[in-house]
């Protein structure tokens, strides 16, 4: 028996030790190189020589400072939630869009994820141009629209206007990601057998209780693996926010990735910046325990 | 042994023969930091017909990530022989260790024709008196004006002073529905509200940075002046004359700012060099045989003269380079009046001499007058200040004041106070 | 339950009428044929969305710069995508190929692995280590760049396929032992169990077993996996700066100036950066998509 474990044990480790031997190569070394230059104030043109060590005033600076909190309110809030939360519902319409009987009857569901595969495989900054260009307050297409047909009495400008740039931003986020979130939840939604909705038909049930009581539920895994990763990508994101706004009108759009990369390849505080990572990680840490001890813990009972 | 003699030296011949040219064919690399890479692989098979034994590798790089590039490899001892840099990056990249001091390669060798013929020097040096940059090209901004637009508008003189020149922009859009000085208002690490505001300050006896007699970097400017400039920025948005949309816009360059201009659709911009040619060209492409309707000329001023600054970009030799010599002659080629006059037209050499052989086209003389006026960004260079963090701090001050989230008199304050902060480091 | 006669007769309809009754209306020809056009109307205003400014990218890129933002007609050029071609892309196209397809055959092999004993074998410890592997991703990702270009710098592996091919297997392998492990949820111990009764060792339980069942599974997570390589764009900036090692993302970059930047490029290059991920697509989005559902489905 002890043999058995023995051998038990040294298969799970044979097994693990791949993985964990290429995550510590590439994320030990850059965690302690952050963790241990937050402590100092270490500029971007001294990597040779090193920072001097400072304590933890990098920290008192960031936590003191007004500004951190909206970038803070805007990473979370507008960023985060609002594109993870129009990601979701709009990607749960969307398959049921695409596994209604009409598409299916017409046969354009394989058509149709053909197509959505296209903004997923567009890369972000080509994106970005497109919708500065379409939302463009002069000669942008939409705005031309929105006039001829009336809407409208004077163009919008989209990322000028502080009412409609979080939208915009939003937007175009949304245009690349959501072919994954809806062709995720569409995959979950095919496996779903027949017999449970005509069981629920059968029992009297209307269209919105069948939802919530027969669909909801059995995607309900789905939704949760792809919220938690959805945000983890979000949060961290910093290209869709950079090249569109830069974080502006101003600091409006200014968000936590932009914010290091000011602080760091801007103005040179890699101190700092480090400072700032190190605390965006332990905020996605203490967001991720929460949301799998409390959402996920279910779909991960075994394992958690 | 008479009979061995023959093949023994033949032997040696064959083995010298071999050894030497591997010895003398030298290879190093080139990173150019712009598109048009093209101009610059014809340049350099020139220049490997001239030097038998060197061969240059061209790299290219996109510009807004060549800088952090650079700096990450001097961190580690890489990078390529000679760079292409911006003015303003040198004097950081030789402090951080990632340009060699070319004093002597100067002295002992020469470049162009002569070190003081250059321009913008001083921004190559770092404290000690090495300097680390060979000034390669350089631009300015200046106005740029549509003649049939402004005709329209019933404006017949070109707009000397600040206020003429909101005058004029206001008066396009009433009478021609037209946009009148259209300028991007973004933010962003290469904002173009720093330029404007610059501009202002600089030609009516401001400077956000200035050296005192004693040599201290101190601040040349007033909180209430920059937000009086702020004010002015701000209200060709607020009066319509400039589209709300420009505030997301921070580049020159970009299609919000371009098209209009193309299209006639805008009266007034403001332009780099570069830029401008590429409207000039893609107009004359749209319209052939047309009478082009641009019109170059300097700056407006207020109290001052027209100022602007002199940008441009420098060629710099890395550190750690194996080869200084060979990377040192392709400076010296890639400074000569001969590059310029065969391959690299378009561009202005950074050389006061080589600077007046350059023939201006009719629409490019308010470039040439100009040059008269620019001034090199001189102590926020050469400071403690970090000239990137200003320029970034501007557009967010600005901005944040554009949007209402503070007022124009807490925004100057803002930037007034990040100034300072920059300047303590000395 | 005693069934009405109507509800007999929808029980025995076929699946076509039986569906129609997940969106509550009866199936009337009139009514049908309403709603027939309204779901295609919805269909079709997603189709123009996702496909639209697609659209614009590819028409763009046959335009010539001057004409490109004016919304003539005129211009239609190929030149430049022989721009493109002509300054390296066919290195960069064959770069990115070759350094994706390897990281992302590394990250799933390893992380089929790793799924398989996170979720077939309790041991202890198994909680903290599922939940450290997600621990990479916490990060963003710019401050992770300056010390893993030192890092790599030091050891010899920048500009060189083995220090980009690791980096991207490591970035693509947390997601992708965590969607594995989700797969591997669904699908019941008893199979392995059987073979191990009859004699298999677990190497062979794994390979000969559990892998072809996960293949529709693996087919995804390597889909995702390709996708996030392929527009990566920090590491690569500092890894690679020599031009034959360049990958796609850098060679769109590079047509972006100070005062200037080529649009027509930077279209053409966008289209010649999409279409190789479509192609790849094509074939698999059927596998695809059985490969993400029984990742949903739970017992």
């Amino acid at each position: 028996m002890g043999q058995q474990m023995q051998g038990e044990r040294r298969f799970v480790v044979s097994m693990l030790a791949p993985m964990f031997l290429i995550l510590a190569c590439f994320y030990l070394y850059p965690t302690f190189f952050n963790l241990y230059n937050s402590f100092t104030d270490l500029s971007l043109l001294g990597l040779r020589r090193g920072g001097s060590f400072i304590g933890p005033r990098n920290y008192a600076k960031l936590l003191a400072g007004a500004d951190f909190y909206r970038v803070l309110w805007n990473t979370a809030v507008w960023l985060t939630g609002v594109s993870v939360v129009v990601r979701v519902v709009l990607g749960f319409g969307l398959a049921l869009l695409l596994n209604s009987e009409t598409v299916r009857r017409y046969h354009l569901v394989t058509v149709s994820r053909l197509i959505l595969l296209v903004p997923w495989a567009t890369p972000p900054v080509v994106a970005v141009i497109v919708f500065r260009w379409l939302l463009d307050q002069r000669l942008g297409a939409v705005n031309r629209a929105l006039l001829a047909l009336g809407i409208v009495d004077a163009p919008i400008a989209f990322f000028g206007d502080v009412h409609w740039v979080w939208p915009s931003v939003i937007t175009i986020i949304v245009w690349n990601t959501l072919p994954m979130v809806g062709l995720t939840f569409l995959a979950a939604l095919q496996s779903l057998p027949e017999e449970l909705i005509e069981a629920a038909e059968v029992d009297g049930a209307t269209a919105a209780q069948r939802i919530r009581f027969v669909i909801l539920p059995h995607l309900r895994p789905t939704i949760v693996v792809i919220t938690l990763l959805s945000t983890f990508w979000t949060f961290n994101n910093f290209l869709y926010v950079w090249l569109t706004t830069a974080g502006g009108p101003g600091s409006y759009t200014n968000v936590i990735a932009t914010e290091i990369y000011i602080k760091a390849f801007i103005e040179y505080q890699l101190g700092y910046s480090s400072a700032i990572g190190i605390f965006a990680a332990l905020l996605m840490a203490a967001f991720a325990l929460v949301y799998l001890r409390v959402v996920a813990r279910r779909e991960f009972r075994e394992i958690l | 042994m008479a009979r061995h003699i023959p093949p023994l030296m033949l032997a040696l011949v064959l083995a010298a023969a071999l050894v030497t040219p591997a010895l003398a064919q030298v290879t190093i690399t080139f990173r150019y930091a712009f598109p048009d890479g093209d101009l610059i692989r014809d340049a350099l098979v020139d220049f490997e017909k001239r030097n038998p034994g060197i061969k240059v590798n061209l790299q290219r790089s996109s510009f807004a990530e060549a800088r952090d590039q650079l700096v990450r490899e001097a961190a580690v001892g890489g990078g390529p022989d000679v760079a292409h840099l911006a003015f303003v990056w040198v004097r950081d990249l030789g402090i951080a260790g990632a340009l060699m001091p070319l004093n002597d390669l100067v002295k002992t060798k020469g470049v162009g024709q002569g070190w003081d013929d250059f321009v913008a020097t001083n921004l190559t040096y770092d404290d000690k008196g090495n300097f680390y940059g060979v000034p390669f090209a350089t631009d300015t901004w200046a106005m740029v004006y549509n003649r049939q637009v402004l005709t329209a508008a019933g404006i017949a003189k070109t707009p000397e002073t600040w206020e003429d020149l909101r005058n004029a922009s206001r008066q396009i859009k009433q009478r021609t529905g037209k946009t009148g000085f259209g300028f991007p208002g973004g933010a962003g690490g290469n904002n173009s509200i720093w330029f404007l505001c610059n501009f202002y300050w600089w030609s009516d006896g401001g400077t956000l940075v200035d050296r005192d007699t004693s040599g201290k970097y101190v601040t040349g400017i007033t909180p209430e002046k920059i937000a009086e400039v702020f004010r002015y920025w701000d209200s060709y948005f607020k009066e319509g004359h400039n589209p709300k949309g420009n505030l997301a816009v921070a580049q020159i360059f970009e299609p919000q700012i371009m098209e209009p201009l193309a299209r006639g659709e805008q009266g007034i911009a403001i332009l780099p060099v570069w830029s401008y040619i590429s409207l000039v060209s893609d107009w004359r492409k749209r319209n052939p045989n047309q009478e082009l309707p641009f019109y170059s000329a300097p700056t407006p001023h207020g109290s001052g003269k027209p100022t602007t600054h002199l940008g441009g970009q420098s060629l710099g030799v890395n550190a750690n380079t194996k080869q200084p010599d060979a990377a040192w002659k392709l400076v010296q080629f890639l400074t000569s009046w001969d590059f310029f006059q065969t391959h690299y037209k378009a561009y202005y050499p950074a050389q006061k001499s080589l600077l007046a052989r350059m023939n201006f086209p009719p629409e490019m003389k308010g470039f040439q007058e100009q040059f008269t006026y620019a001034r090199s960004w001189g102590p926020y260079s050469t400071g403690p200040a970090v000239i990137g963090a200003m320029w970034n701090q501007t557009a967010r001050s600005f901005g944040s004041a554009a949007i209402g989230e503070k007022s124009f008199e807490a925004a100057g304050k803002e930037l007034y106070d990040f100034v300072a902060e920059q300047l303590k480091k000395q | 339950m005693i069934r009405t006669p109507a509800e007999r007769s929808t029980a025995a309809a076929g699946p076509a009428t039986r569906s129609c009754i997940v969106t509550g209306v009866r199936p009337s020809r009139v009514r049908r044929g309403l709603q027939d056009l309204l779901v295609l109307a919805v269909l079709g205003v997603v189709w123009a969305f996702m496909l639209g400014p697609a659209a614009w990218i590819f028409y763009s890129s046959l335009q010539t710069n001057e004409t490109l933002f004016s919304g003539g007609m005129g211009g239609f050029t190929l030149g430049n995508y022989a721009k493109i071609f002509r300054t390296g892309f066919r290195v960069f196209l064959f770069n990115s190929l070759v350094i994706c397809a390897a990281a992302v055959v590394i990250s799933t092999f390893v992380s089929v692995l790793a799924a398989y004993v996170f979720s077939r074998k309790p041991f202890r410890l198994r909680r903290l280590l599922f939940s450290s592997v997600l621990s990479g991703q916490l990060f963003p990702w710019i401050i992770l760049v300056t010390p893993l270009f030192i890092l790599f710098s030091r050891v010899g592996l920048l500009n060189s396929y083995p220090g980009i091919i690791f980096c991207y297997s490591a970035i693509a392998l947390p997601f992708s032992v965590y969607l594995l492990v989700g797969y591997l949820q669904s699908i019941p111990h008893s199979l392995d169990e059987a073979a191990r009764i009859d004699g298999a060792t677990q190497y062979q339980v794994i390979w000969k077993i559990v892998f072809p069942i996960m293949l529709p599974g693996i087919v995804a997570t390597t889909t995702y996996a390709f996708l996030l390589c392929w527009s990566e764009y920090l590491l690569a900036l500092a890894f690679l700066s020599e031009e034959h090692m360049k990958t796609l993302p850098l060679g769109l970059y590079s047509f972006f100036g100070q005062d200037t930047a080529d649009w027509g490029a930077i279209m053409a290059a966008s289209a010649v950066t999409t279409l190789p991920t479509l192609v790849l697509f094509l074939p698999l989005q059927r596998r695809l998509a059985s490969g993400l559902t029984a990742g949903a489905v739970k017992q």
